[in-house]
């Protein structure tokens, strides 16, 4: 029975030894990960406007007004007159770590007369910067320009308020077809 | 247990959707324009209307013309009778003005006012008139009226007022705006004649008169004066609508110095006309020295509006030429002695009454001297010149004299007299200011003139006219 119990501890041992020896001969590697992402984000400014009327006249104007988050400009043009020419100067910022795309810009016309004119061009005062329009791709803190442009006929009305809203979609640069 | 798992799929596939779209609006965003257009209006009416011959109340003897307003002067005249007269009112339309002439026959004449204002937010242009339809669009226009249609004209109207093509800002009064009635042979017996007027108005750049240009002439003035003196004489700039027939200057001007004005400041021109401005200078007040200003005439309406005319003021400074008198002299020849007035009064003039000195000079120069005092010129003035007069005589003895200049704060050196013909009287001109540096009003007013004289036979010297010239500006 003492040698029974002398082969199986021999045994156990001999296979402890050889469960160590092979242990020396298997490895297990780990990869942790952390991703970060980007920031996304666009935010307005507006300057002081200007129109068309000649010297000596002053009696509309156009301005805007900024909201608190950026992402709204409020525009009046009060006293407005036909052919007159309103401008707004209005520019677009990539505030966030990801480029960004001017994916569509929509003009609600709302009740403004047909024959208005409602856009935003170029300004000419940044003729070599980026451009408020589609397709216009901004990278981390650049930013596009343009001029809002309004611009009544006779078809407007004396002493009536029109309204109307631009809405400039934004999204990540390869969200753009 | 199955079906729970298959209600809860649904359940988790809506979330995991709600978190997807979470995630996905965080990658684009809308920015914003809302705008509102308010217009402004283009509006005016008539404020006032005024005429020559009211109603009854009021009441005054009728007027009368010739026939198309023929010359000569005078073109109008009142009469002896009064019968007819004229109601010109407002309506309840403040934009039209109704005429009724009254009691009325051939030759009655009135002579109509109307005034007006824009009361829109847009700068309007007067483009024309409706006399009962009629259109009026220039200055001295004539229209007649065949009121009752029965072929025959009633009335004859002269527009007289130069208000076609004339700009109104908001708020702005017209001018007087006038036009001549007169009811002609073919109007009816027994009837009221009555016809409207109404002005019609556009938004100043749909505006289909010319413009009108403002011409200057000359665009530059200077004018020259002499501080204490008059003001200089006015001048005058010509102020011309070089535009356009059928253009209308609606000119104002101003200035910014409070010594210069304008006459008239304002003014209506129309193509091709001019009148005067008389620019005046006001002087009093100013120091010395040239002042610079703007006169600045503008018509917004013009093709040129603003223009200027620079006025340049030369105030000169004012310059005396004064001659100072020896008010305190001092005779030590004998002991310090003051001169009387009635010796002052010998040394004032040039005229052989002479003033003695007090005591025979010593054989040599000492202590013994004759000061001069004179009077002053006003503290701070700038001194041009300065030349002493000192007319004086001598005797056979007296062999030496030299005078010699106090400045306020020292003596110069001497200055030897030429020695004259005995007994006879001699000037000795000295430049205080070249030769003795009496340059200020402080050295002038506290100049002092010695003599001395030396005399081997103790004789005396004789002095007539003593005086300073001086030319000195304030």
């Amino acid at each position: 029975m003492k040698t029974v119990m002398g082969m199986f501890g021999t045994l156990m041992l001999a296979l402890a030894i050889t469960g160590v020896a092979f242990a020396h001969w298997t490895d297990t590697l780990y990869i942790n990960g952390t991703v970060n992402t980007g920031t996304f984000g666009a935010e307005l400014s507006v300057d002081m406007g200007c129109d068309s009327e000649p010297p000596g006249k002053d009696v509309s104007s156009i301005s805007g007004t900024l909201s608190d988050d950026k992402k709204t400009i409020r525009v009046t043009v009060s006293n407005a007159y036909p052919c007159i020419h309103y401008y707004l100067p209005i520019d677009l910022q990539c505030v966030g770590s990801v480029p960004l795309i001017i994916q569509s810009i929509e003009y609600y016309r709302g009740d403004l007369p047909e024959n208005t004119t409602l856009e935003i061009v170029q300004d000419p005062a940044h003729g070599e910067e980026p451009v408020i329009a589609e397709g216009t791709q901004l990278h981390q803190g650049q930013t596009a320009y343009g001029l809002l442009h309004l611009h009544l006929d006779e078809d407007a009305g004396q002493g009536e308020t029109y309204s109307f809203t631009v809405t400039i979609n934004v999204v990540q640069w390869n969200y753009y077809p | 247990m199955k079906n729970t798992r298959l209600a809860l799929l649904p359940i988790l596939l809506v979330a995991g959707m709600l978190l997807t779209g979470v995630a996905f609006a965080h990658w684009s965003e809308p920015l914003l324009l809302v705008g509102s257009v308010a217009t402004g209006e283009l509006d005016w009416q008539f404020t006032a209307v005024s005429h020559l011959d009211p109603g009854p109340s009021a009441s005054v003897p009728d007027y009368h013309c010739r026939d198309n307003f023929e010359g000569p002067s005078p073109y109008f005249w009142m009469g002896d009778k009064d019968v007819g007269y004229t109601t010109a009112v407002i309506t309840s339309d403040p934009h039209v003005i109704e005429v009724t002439l009254n009691n009325v026959y051939p030759s009655y004449f009135n002579s109509i006012s109307v005034y007006f204002i824009n009361t829109g937010s847009v700068p309007l242009i007067i483009e024309k008139a409706l006399i009962d339809g009629h259109v009026v669009m220039d200055y001295d226009e004539k229209v007649r009226l065949d009121l009752n249609g029965d072929g025959e004209n009633d009335l004859e109207i002269w527009w007289k007022a130069n208000i076609f093509g004339l700009q109104l800002e908001p708020g702005g009064d017209g001018p007087e705006t006038s036009f001549w009635v007169h009811v002609l042979q073919g109007a009816p017996k027994g009837a009221s004649l009555a016809f409207t007027i109404r002005l019609i108005a556009v938004q100043y750049n749909f505006s289909e008169h010319p413009k009108p240009t403002i011409g200057l002439n000359p665009t530059s003035l200077t004018f020259n004066a002499v501080v204490g003196g008059s003001n200089p004489s006015p001048q005058t700039v010509t102020i011309s609508n070089t535009g356009p027939a059928g253009s209308v200057l609606s000119w104002t001007a101003a200035d910014d110095a409070a010594w210069l004005s304008e006459s008239p400041t304002s003014g209506l021109l129309g193509g091709g006309a001019s009148e005067p401005m008389t620019v005046s200078v006001n002087i009093s007040g100013l120091p010395a020295g040239t002042y610079h200003a703007t006169i600045t005439v503008s018509d917004p309406n013009s093709t040129n509006s603003p223009q200027t005319v620079n006025v340049t003021l030369n105030l000169q400074p004012a310059t005396y030429s004064v001659g100072l008198h020896p008010n305190y002299v001092r005779d030590s020849s004998d002991s310090p002695w003051s001169l009387p007035p009635e010796n002052l009064a010998q040394l004032a003039v040039s005229d052989d009454n002479r003033y003695r000195s007090k005591a025979s000079w010593p054989s040599g120069y000492d202590s013994h001297y004759i000061d001069f005092d004179f009077d002053n010129i006003p503290a701070g003035a700038t001194v041009l010149s300065a030349v002493l007069k000192f007319e004086w005589q001598r005797p056979q003895t007296v062999d030496n004299a030299r005078l010699s200049i106090w400045n306020g704060s020292s003596w110069s050196s001497y200055y030897y007299l030429p020695l004259p013909s005995p007994n006879t009287d001699t000037i000795v001109t000295l430049d205080l200011k070249t030769g003795y540096g009496i340059d200020n009003a402080f050295e002038v007013n506290n100049l002092r003139v010695r003599f001395q004289a030396t005399d081997g036979g103790g004789a005396y010297t004789w002095h007539d006219w003593v005086e300073v010239q001086v030319v000195y500006q304030l």
